[in-house]
């Protein structure tokens, strides 16, 4: 009887511990709430729960029944265990997911205002052909816009009554003082700065002033001059050099052209093209039909004018180059109208 | 330059297209601006002769002619053209025609009010002629031809249409290809091609001419460097002919008879102007050259009364001026119908004194540009010769034997030592001495001596622009080809790209003010003077003491500005009128100062930063609109200094140091660091926003980047503090015109070293304190480098500031 008592009482337990599985894991699953589930783990497998309760009844077993109903005991705590994990796992999704349902913004509104900035394009442009020639090693000087006869003129080889002087109309302040035509009295300028060191290795930017004012001319606009002076500089490397800064402004698949010219303050002098940024080189309008645009003017440095720098021209040679700025500003953005660089129209600016 | 493309293959046996001689010449320096078809893509259109005209017997306004076009028959015309007579020769276009008008492209048989019209008869513009260079006669109505012209001739033949005119822009240093002649030996060198250039046979000095006439030269080659002259006699005055119409026509001149239009082809084919002085209306006694004597005048061909000074060159006869040498000649000694004797002159004339008397008198004609230029001295004779060639070939008149020629000081050509070496050296090419010695004579280039590598070259004498080796070597590499010229890098070591301190601080303000939403503006470095009054700038402000320029082109270019106030506010004022009303503007730029040691010398250039802020920035669904004002403009002053490194500049109103002129006195600031002024900032004065039209109110500053540059600091790292930071507020009331600065100074005074930040955030006045009360509200941060402070120092401390403000300032704290 005894022994019957305890087959009955172990089966029992069983029985009963699994039916609290089967009741817990239905309540679990329909909790719908992290509260209630922290109050079904005390209700079920805490310290005071269902199952110690249920365990204790276990006292009255045999020794050799208890490893198998601690077992399943066992089964039964890993079990809701697993349940209670899983099902605060889902809730605290659900949370997030009711959390990040309230919380929605539209983000189609438009963020808080930063105004922004420009600078202008004449000086995005000089800034890019800077960065160019700094990066072929050439240091950037500056130089005076209100310049003198002598470094204007006469240093760069047109004396007083040279024809070449009437081809810049000038402004003048006095006989002797002048707004600078070109960048070029930089060449000297930097040459007496210098000398005697080699190489002499330069791009000067600034305004430049002629008196000239229409739709495609302005009496204030920019250039860019080049100059370096070494022993053994070529006229070959003037087009190296020239052909480097033009496809890194324009485009690596750029060509130069270089055409005889005349320059005062250069001997032999060079002008020079590059492929219409506008049609490619078919030819259109902007290039009168023949797929080059003149872009700047260059040549190797007359001896006359490295004389008067302080240099031998027996002993070095040099290159001098000058672009203009807004031209290759206006290629570069493909603007048709010189003047809109100086209005500043902030419905311009905005577009750079 | 016009190139009559026919003219020239008459010079150079070329065999090439137009574009490509176009290309050929623009790759050797001698650029082609454009290349004019002068057909105009005329077809169809012939000489016609004019038969009968009839009334129309439908129409008025219109008749009926009939025209021999050279067909089996003659045409039926219904025409409206006026003046239309029997024996008039005209253009005219057949069935099928096709002209360059936009009314009638194309020509087909019209039935006109009921009489077919087997064509239409021609003006000049609907043949493509250039009208510009037309008389009234032959511009208005029918194209007038010859009277004898034979019928059934294509037009475009007959008129010499059938040319191509290549318009070259040439450098001043080849001023020699003003001539056809020189062109074709360019083209010559530039291709092999064989030259047949034009030689008259030439005449020998003194004679029955030297007799008959005689020349003095005065000061010799300070006016003249050679004066060389012929006589021609028999002179028969009348049309060209038709070859040397059509010439002239090609090269954009006008014919006017035989013996003008000989002397304008002897310039065109050799760049050598001559002067046709009537002979027998020259006084006895000879020509003299001399300069004009002050107060001497005389009539120019174009029948103006001229005043003279010594600075111009005359030819005169015994009774006074025949001409103002090379620039124009004199009515009293004009060539006319009636002339019988032609004194001609080829003289070469001092370029720099002939342009400067040609700039004087305004009159700048196709000789005098020739001679500015200075033409080859060494032709003068062959010139007149070959005048007096075409003048007999004309039968316009006969050559006398013999010439004048004064010419005390023949010109030395040239000579320079050019080595082969060298020329490879700096072009960076390597051409061979054979191939040197061939463009050398390509060039003609003579060779006076050859020595091992290097040669004694003398320019030919029409080559000016050769004078030194360098000019020599410009000749080698246009002749081996630019195009050819390889692209090398310079060799030796590497160097360093740099940019000076000055232009990078100025690049980092720039980045920093476009950081601030700022857009970046160009002004013109000159301004006109009247800005100085919009602003009430007062007599004696050194703004006034401005370099001026002595030639602007308006009242706007006149000043150098000493200020970027006016440009800023300018170009705020446009941008108003452009409906752009909302705005923050800045510029880069120069200002410039008189030098007081040396004010007539160089001036100064000061580097200023200009900026000008007007508007609001809008309101947005998270803000209110905020005024673009005062403060805005204040916070970016204060951000760009921060980058440069320039914490804590001061804003001084300006009551002690004087005004600012243009800016409002009470919203108006010098801004100062460490006793330096950097600048300046205000709103601007309502008297000058209305002067300078601005209907919205502009604040505006300048900073001076060379004081920015002496005041800048280099940055430098301090440690972290360790130990926490306290922060408490501390709000004061006190008086309104207390400034928040010296509250906020002595509130620093009063934290000593543990205060390391004082922050204003609310400023207020209202019910809550008096009615000459303010209130500020400052956060203050403390922290110490040794220790954790705690609360009951930290009162200490914000009880001792308190009780500073109140002794000083009188103020009381707030939520005490």
């Amino acid at each position: 009887m005894a022994e019957q008592d305890k087959k009955q009482g172990i089966e029992q337990i069983k029985d009963e511990l699994r039916g609290m599985r089967e009741k817990a894991l239905a309540e679990i699953a329909g909790t719908g709430l992290l509260d209630e589930l922290m109050k079904l783990r005390l209700q079920y497998i805490g310290k005071k729960g269902e199952l110690t309760r249920i365990l204790r009844n276990m006292g009255n077993l045999a020794a050799d029944e208890r490893p198998a109903l601690g077992q399943l005991a066992n089964e039964v705590r890993d079990r809701l265990e697993e349940a209670l994990t899983a099902a605060a796992a889902r809730l605290q999704e659900k949370a997030y997911e009711i959390q990040f349902r309230q919380e929605r913004i539209d983000v189609t509104l438009p963020g808080r205002d930063r105004p922004p900035g420009s600078r202008h394009p004449l000086y995005q442009t000089m800034d890019e052909i800077e960065d160019i020639f700094i990066s072929m090693g050439f240091g950037v000087e500056e130089g005076f816009e209100i310049e003198t006869d002598h470094y204007n003129f006469e240093a760069m080889n047109m004396p007083k009554n040279h024809p070449a002087r009437d081809m810049q109309d000038t402004y003048y302040i006095n006989s002797e003082i002048l707004l600078r035509t070109h960048t070029s009295p930089t060449q000297t300028r930097v040459m007496e700065k210098m000398r005697p060191r080699l190489p002499v290795k330069v791009i000067v930017p600034g305004k430049v002033y002629r008196r000239d004012d229409d739709a495609t001319h302005s009496p204030m606009f920019h250039q860019v001059e080049g100059l370096m002076i070494d022993e053994g500089v070529r006229f070959s490397d003037l087009k190296g050099i020239l052909l480097a800064f033009v496809r890194r402004f324009f485009g690596e698949d750029q060509e130069i052209r270089l055409r005889p010219s005349y320059f005062p303050f250069t001997e032999p002098s060079a002008e020079v093209d590059c492929r219409c940024v506008m049609c490619g080189g078919k030819g259109c309008r902007t290039c009168k039909g023949t797929g080059w645009m003149e872009i700047l003017g260059s040549g190797m440095v007359h001896p006359n004018v490295l004389r008067i720098g302080g240099y031998d021209p027996g002993k070095v040679t040099g290159f001098a180059f000058g672009m203009g700025v807004d031209r290759l500003a206006m290629l570069k953005y493909g603007v048709d109208d010189l003047r809109l660089f100086f209005e500043n129209d902030l419905r311009f600016l905005k577009q750079f | 330059m016009r190139v009559s493309w026919k003219w020239l293959k008459e010079l150079v046996a070329i065999d090439m297209t137009p574009e490509e001689g176009a290309a050929v010449l623009t790759r050797a320096g001698l650029e082609v601006e454009s290349v004019e078809y002068l057909d105009k893509g005329v077809e169809n259109v012939f000489t016609g002769r004019i038969l009968t005209v009839e009334p129309h017997p439908h129409a008025d306004k219109l008749v009926v002619t009939t025209v021999d076009a050279g067909g089996d028959k003659p045409y039926t015309i219904v025409t409206g053209a006026p003046n239309v007579k029997p024996g008039q020769c005209v253009p005219v276009a057949l069935a099928g025609a096709k002209l360059p008008t936009e009314s009638h492209p194309e020509i087909t048989l019209t039935e006109l009010r009921g009489v077919l019209s087997e064509g239409m008869m021609c003006g000049a513009d609907e043949i493509g002629l250039d009208i510009s260079k037309l008389t009234p006669e032959e511009k208005e109505g029918l194209y007038p031809l010859p009277p004898d012209t034979a019928p059934g001739l294509p037009i475009i033949a007959f008129l010499g249409l059938d040319d191509v005119v290549l318009e070259l822009g040439l450098t001043p240093n080849r001023a020699d290809c003003m001539g056809m002649v020189n062109v074709a030996r360019e083209m010559s060198a530039l291709t092999g091609a064989k030259l047949t250039l034009p030689a008259a046979a030439p005449s020998a000095p003194g004679g029955e001419c030297a007799r008959l006439a005689a020349c003095e030269v005065e000061e010799g080659d300070e006016l003249c460097y050679r004066f060389g002259a012929r006589l021609v006699k028999d002179v028969k005055v009348g049309p060209s002919p038709q070859w040397m119409r059509q010439r002239l026509m090609a090269m954009g001149m006008r014919s006017i008879n035989n013996v003008v239009d000989v002397s304008n082809l002897v310039m065109l084919e050799m760049n050598r102007p001559l002067h046709f002085f009537d002979f027998d209306k020259l006084a006895g006694g000879g020509l003299r050259i001399r300069r004009a004597r002050p107060g001497e005048t005389i009539e120019t061909l174009d029948g103006q009364e001229r005043a003279l000074d010594d600075t111009m060159t005359l030819v005169a006869d015994g009774d006074g001026p025949v001409a103002v040498a090379g620039v124009m000649g004199g009515m009293r000694t004009e060539v006319t119908d009636t002339t019988v004797n032609i004194l001609i002159e080829a003289a070469c004339w001092n370029g720099q004194r002939l342009r400067r008397a040609s700039q004087k008198l305004g009159l700048r004609s196709e000789a005098s540009q020739r001679f500015e230029k200075e033409v080859d001295i060494t032709a003068a004779l062959e010139g007149i010769d070959r005048a007096v060639e075409l003048i007999e070939a004309c039968g316009a008149g006969e050559g006398v034997e013999g010439h004048i020629d004064v010419y005390p000081n023949p010109a030395a050509l040239p000579a320079a030592r050019v080595s082969l070496e060298k020329i490879n050296r700096v072009l960076g090419i390597e051409i061979s001495r054979g191939e040197a010695a061939a463009i050398w004579q390509s060039l003609q280039i003579k060779v006076l001596r050859e020595d091992e590598g290097s040669w004694l070259l003398e320019a030919p004498s029409w080559r000016k622009d050769l004078q030194i080796e360098e000019d020599y070597m410009e000749e080698a590499a246009r002749l081996y080809g630019y195009d050819k010229l390889p692209a090398t890098m310079p060799a030796g070591e590497t160097t360093q790209g740099y940019r000076l301190p000055g232009h990078q601080l100025r690049r980092l303000l720039t980045r920093a003010m476009t950081g601030q939403g700022y857009r970046e503006v160009v002004n013109y470095s000159f301004i006109n003077p009247a800005n100085l009054d919009k602003l009430g700038v007062p007599q004696g402000h050194p703004w006034r003491r401005a370099v001026m320029l002595m030639n602007p082109l308006s009242e706007e270019q006149k000043m150098m500005r000493t200020t970027v106030l006016p440009s800023m506010i300018n170009r705020a004022v446009y941008n108003i009128r452009q409906q752009n009303r909302d705005l923050r503007l800045f510029e880069m730029g120069k200002t410039y100062r008189i030098r007081e040691d040396d004010p007539h010398g160089q001036p100064e250039e000061c580097w200023t930063l200009g900026l000008v802020c007007t508007g609001s920035a809008p309101k947005s669904w998270l803000s209110r609109e905020t005024p673009l004002d005062f403060y805005e403009m204040k916070g970016a002053v204060d951000t760009v200094l921060d980058a440069a490194g320039i914490i804590g500049a001061e804003y001084a109103p300006p009551g002690d140091a004087g005004a600012i002129p243009g800016l409002h006195p009470g919203r108006s600031a010098r801004i100062l660091h460490g006793g330096r002024e950097l600048g300046f900032i205000g709103e601007v004065d309502p008297r000058a926003a209305q002067a300078f039209e601005a209907d919205q109110r502009l604040t505006a500053a300048s900073l001076d980047i060379l004081a920015i540059q002496d005041r800048s600091a280099d940055k430098e790292y301090r440690p972290l503090g360790r130990y926490p930071e306290l922060t408490r507020d501390l709000a004061v009331a006190l008086l309104k015109d207390v400034p928040a600065a010296e509250v906020e100074s002595k509130i620093r005074a009063g934290g000593g070293g543990l205060l390391r930040e004082v922050r204003l955030f609310d400023e207020y006045e209202g019910e809550q304190v008096g009615a000459d009360q303010k209130s500020l509200a400052f956060a203050l941060t403390w922290r110490s480098d040794e220790r954790t402070l705690n609360d009951e120092e930290i009162e200490a401390l914000h009880q001792e500031i308190e009780k500073g403000l109140a002794d000083t300032f009188g103020g009381t704290i707030r939520g005490r």
